[in-house]
């Protein structure tokens, strides 16, 4: 949906859609492996000396479809992350900051992807290249833990801690164009194009003052708050690029250790780059 | 193919129910880090650093038989409007007031104050707690985004009599946190009585920087501030890093020198920090002084 500003907002309703959309790509895919593809793309191999109705016939597929789901690490890295340690330094000598990232994270992604295998019928290795379209869900995330120690009251029993933490997390259709080569050992390699679907960042803070000479009386805050990632914030319809290597186990089972890399994130800089290797398992038809 | 669809559909669905985005309530504009005043006043409230406790409610009311006005003492420069103080990240911010009523056998016992907006106030120490003139200190860190910022305060004071136990709460007053521009090596600025801070941001040279201040016909103070201590000042003395100029200082830190230009320096190293901190107080008692102040960068 557009915003006023001629921006994409994606909230949970397009969100929604995006799920749609690739609910009916993955009928189609289907579709194009179990019905289109079986009339109009799968020949049968028969010699041309022989009549129709006599010989070896059998049926060869030219299209295959994969469901696929797995589980991944997600990297990220890059100037962001220099750009909030930044925020370290300062001029009050009361005051000490340090902080944690956690930048890699564990995700599920699951999704769905047509081979076409053009030229299966080629005697020779080129028969095992093919061609593969694809899309996945996957998600984003990391965070920052932020910590501010007031050492304004050292000669005091008083101590005074602030923290923030505060995290990213993203969703993303990641379409998926990919040259294949290979049956039951293959390899894979494409570039991929990163829609962002919905996001947030939380901030949570945790502030405590304890100790004898603490002034009225020691306290503790827990707060939290979430803001909506929009695609005023977030880049998409970037460029990137996945591989893969993968054993076809079965004529409808594989697996396979897939990535996607990506160089952006936000729209502006100081940005991020992910990297996300996540191993699959494939039901293949 | 159905099956295979109908099969992958409730993977889907959970996945979307265990793994989907949460929502919140606003949409964040910008990836800029920190806490936004705009949108979250009561987490940058309980951020705020300072010797204190933090109540959870509304500022006291003025209580029956509660002192009247408290006002915080102008600090000013030639943009900001009056009750306003400049502040920067990490910087100590000192707030002085008056309570002209407090008076006889009354004293203060702690001032409370609260960001405009937010669900819970801070109860302070009062500094300088023997003279007309108070203040409370504290700090904004750099945890969050600079913008304007309003504060309310009041204070509760108690009778030191002996035999008399009653407290009050005075009217509240409203001070006003600006975000200044910090000026560049050469750039002018001019003020008038009170107190003005003003940052500068010197050069990639590093050697022998030079404040040059006029305070005209009637004398004005100077103090400057580098890398969390001072390095100039018009008084004797240099302040500790944690003391701020005041109004009722010695007569001698308030020099004249006519229309001329004082030339003071410092040693300065764009590694250690570029960023100093001017404070000036203009001769508090009477208002009709003037005083010029550049920075020359080496």
């Amino acid at each position: 949906m557009k915003d006023n500003k001629g921006f994409y907002n994606f909230s949970i309703t397009s969100f929604g859609k995006a799920i749609r959309i690739f609910l009916v790509f993955m009928t189609l895919s289907g579709l194009a492996a179990d019905g289109f593809a079986g009339t109009e793309v799968n020949k049968k191999r028969r010699p041309p000396n022989r009549k129709r109705g006599k010989g070896n016939d059998r049926e060869i597929q030219y299209v295959h479809g994969d469901l696929f789901v797995g589980l991944g690490v997600n990297f990220a890295s890059g100037e962001y992350f220099d750009y909030q340690k930044g925020y370290y330094n300062t001029t009050n000598p009361n005051f000490l900051y340090n902080g944690e990232f956690t930048q890699n994270s564990v995700q599920m992604n699951f999704g769905g992807q047509v081979r076409i295998n053009p030229l299966k019928t080629i005697e020779g290795p080129l028969s095992l290249l093919g061609v593969v379209i694809g899309g996945s869900f996957l998600q984003r995330s990391f965070s920052h833990k932020f910590v501010l120690f007031n050492d304004a009251f050292s000669n005091k029993d008083y101590n005074d801690q602030s923290t923030i933490t505060e995290s990213f997390h993203s969703s993303h259709f990641l379409g998926q164009f990919m040259l294949r080569y290979g049956y039951r050992l293959f390899g894979e390699v494409g570039i991929s194009s990163n829609m962002f679907l919905a996001g947030y960042r939380k901030q949570d803070l945790n502030r405590f003052t304890s100790g004898a000479d603490v002034f009225g009386s020691e306290f503790e805050v827990n707060s939290s708050n979430n803001f909506n990632l929009t695609s005023d914030v977030m880049a998409s319809g970037n460029l990137g690029w996945c591989f893969g290597i993968g054993y076809q186990i079965h004529k409808y089972a594989g697996i396979r250790l897939f990535s996607y890399f990506d160089k952006r994130y936000f729209k502006e800089e100081p940005d991020l780059s992910h990297f996300q290797p996540s191993v699959q398992v494939l039901v293949s038809y | 193919m159905k099956k295979i669809v109908q099969s992958f559909l409730p993977v889907l669905v959970f996945s979307i129910f265990l793994f989907g985005c949460k929502k919140g309530d606003i949409d964040l504009k910008s990836t800029e880090i920190g806490i936004d005043p705009a949108v979250n006043i009561d987490m940058v409230n309980q951020l705020l650093q300072l010797e204190g406790t933090l109540v959870v409610g509304d500022l006291p009311a003025k209580r029956k038989g509660g002192l009247g006005q408290i006002y915080p003492i102008r600090l000013r420069d030639g943009t900001a409007k009056a009750d306003s103080v400049f502040y920067a990240y990490d910087d100590s911010i000192f707030v002085t007031f008056k309570i002209p009523s407090l008076q006889g056998f009354y004293k203060i016992r702690s001032l409370q104050f609260k960001l405009q907006g937010a669900k819970a106030y801070w109860k302070v120490p009062v500094i300088n707690n023997n003279s007309g003139e108070y203040a409370f200190v504290f700090s904004i860190p750099r945890l969050i985004r600079q913008s304007d910022l309003r504060i309310d305060f009041n204070a509760e004071v108690f009778a030191s009599q002996a035999g008399r136990r009653d407290s009050a709460v005075t009217d509240s007053g409203t001070v006003y946190l600006k975000v200044p521009k910090p000026k560049k090596c050469g750039e002018l600025i001019k003020g008038k009585a009170g107190i003005t801070r003003w940052q500068y941001i010197l050069g990639d040279k590093a050697g022998k920087a030079k404040i040059l201040l006029n305070t005209g016909g009637i004398g004005d103070r100077m103090d400057a501030r580098y890398n969390g201590r001072y390095v100039v000042s018009t008084c004797p003395s240099l302040l500790e890093p944690w003391q701020f100029p005041k109004c009722d200082s010695p007569a001698e830190c308030f020099p004249r020198n006519g229309s001329l230009f004082t030339e003071y320096t410092f040693d300065y190293d764009p590694a250690v920090s570029k960023t100093l901190e001017i404070f000036v107080t203009g001769y508090c008692s009477d208002p009709q002084t003037l005083w010029d102040l550049k920075v020359e960068c080496p």
